[in-house]
């Protein structure tokens, strides 16, 4: 039997990058990709947007690749230039950010969140819709606080701990943050959750 | 061993939340399972939090396959001049300004009777550069000289006692070990939000 050997770390596939070798940059950019276009869709609200970002962000990250610090986690640094990105582009956009007194109240609030399933029946794709309706307006009526830590912990995938350094936060308050939020968007989504 | 006192509610809530995560320590877990056997309502608590991360999990929108490709498809040259596009440009910008005053000299001299356009633009393109040879030549000679004036005036200065020589020795040794730890400084990284604050020298 055959020994798999073991997929290159970030910073191994950094350095290769950096050496001019593209293939490895492509492997960072499959490792990435599926957190950062969901991550972005989340905030943009539009899954072609959100991909048209993520490719920017990868480029900018390409540019800027000498100057990572490795004592950092790549993925930190990747989310930060995101994170950057989002807000750029949201100011750019004007699109206000729905806030605390006002849930739901935002120019796109017409847009159809589907759910991504197999289900092919017309009920079924009724049921998705409006699970996927559900969970956006769940996530947007959420404080900003609690909503920036939901999506980057749950779309985003980023730990606990990779939240603390790039909110800059102690580690207990992204907990206690993250149980409120995860509290608050549970009695949102109720009625889609079978106990 | 002595047994711990039982959590209230809000910590079992909040370990369910956590434990999922990854973020309850072992003894935690073990408590929080022997609250689970007598506890109706943490049970189904429980597996409400487990249905929630599993409906976000499934409302992760799938990534276009050819994403990657068309990434890689749109990465710039590579190359040093690709990554640093502010180092080439003065380069690129000296590069534009000796071809413009080249053809400055050009288009003034094609009033000349003599000799075709093309030679013009050659023999201004020779002036133009021989303006810089000279310029360049001139400012060698400057350096030359200057460092020749200055190594004079240190000779006289030091020329006289060993401790003046000694002092002028650990000052240029001071200098290089600065100089090597200018070189040698870290890259510049991520920042947190704090070191901004202090970089920047704002406060929320």
């Amino acid at each position: 039997m055959t020994k798999e050997s073991p997929s290159p770390s970030d910073p191994e596939l950094v350095e290769a990058i950096l050496r001019g070798d593209e293939d490895s940059f492509e492997q960072l950019v499959k490792r990435y990709e599926g957190r950062l276009v969901n991550y972005l869709m989340r905030f943009l609200r539009d899954l072609g947007e959100a991909h048209d970002l993520a490719q920017e962000v990868f480029l900018k990250a390409y540019r800027a690749l000498d100057r990572y610090d490795s004592s950092y986690k790549f993925s930190t640094w990747l989310f930060r230039v995101a994170q950057n990105a989002a807000i750029d582009r949201i100011r750019k956009r004007r699109l206000v950010l729905v806030s605390m007194d006002r849930p739901g109240k935002h120019a796109d609030t017409d847009k159809v969140w589907e759910f991504p399933s197999n289900e092919k029946t017309p009920y079924g794709h009724l049921r998705n819709r409006e699970r996927g309706d559900a969970i956006q307006e769940g996530i947007d009526a959420l404080p900003w606080e609690y909503r920036e830590l939901i999506v980057m912990r749950h779309f985003g995938e980023l730990s606990y701990g990779e939240i603390a350094t790039l909110k800059d936060m102690p580690l207990g308050t992204v907990k206690n943050k993250l149980f409120r939020g995860r509290q608050m968007l549970k009695e949102k989504l109720a009625d889609f959750l079978s106990d | 061993m002595p047994i711990p006192p039982p959590k209230d509610h809000t910590t079992y809530r909040e370990w369910l939340y956590l434990e999922p995560e990854g973020e309850v320590s072992k003894s935690e877990r073990a408590e929080l399972e022997r609250h689970l056997l007598d506890c109706r309502v943490c049970r189904s608590e429980r597996r409400r939090v487990a249905a929630l991360d599993e409906l976000l999990a499934k409302s992760r929108a799938p990534v276009d396959p050819e994403f990657s490709a068309r990434v890689v498809a749109n990465l710039p040259a590579a190359g040093w001049e690709a990554r640093n596009p502010r180092t080439w440009r003065w380069g690129a910008l000296a590069l534009a300004v000796f071809a413009g005053a080249a053809l400055l000299i050009a288009w003034s001299a094609g009033s000349v009777p003599s000799g075709g356009a093309f030679d013009t633009a050659l023999a201004a393109a020779s002036a133009v550069g021989q303006l810089f040879t000279s310029a360049a030549l001139a400012g060698a000679g400057l350096l030359a000289a200057s460092w020749q004036g200055l190594g004079l005036a240190l000779g006289e200065l030091l020329g006289g006692s060993k401790l003046t020589v000694a002092v002028f020795g650990i000052f240029v040794v001071g200098v290089d070990v600065l100089f090597v730890r200018f070189l040698l400084r870290p890259a510049r990284g991520l920042r947190t939000a704090s070191e901004n604050e202090r970089h920047t020298g704002h406060s929320k």
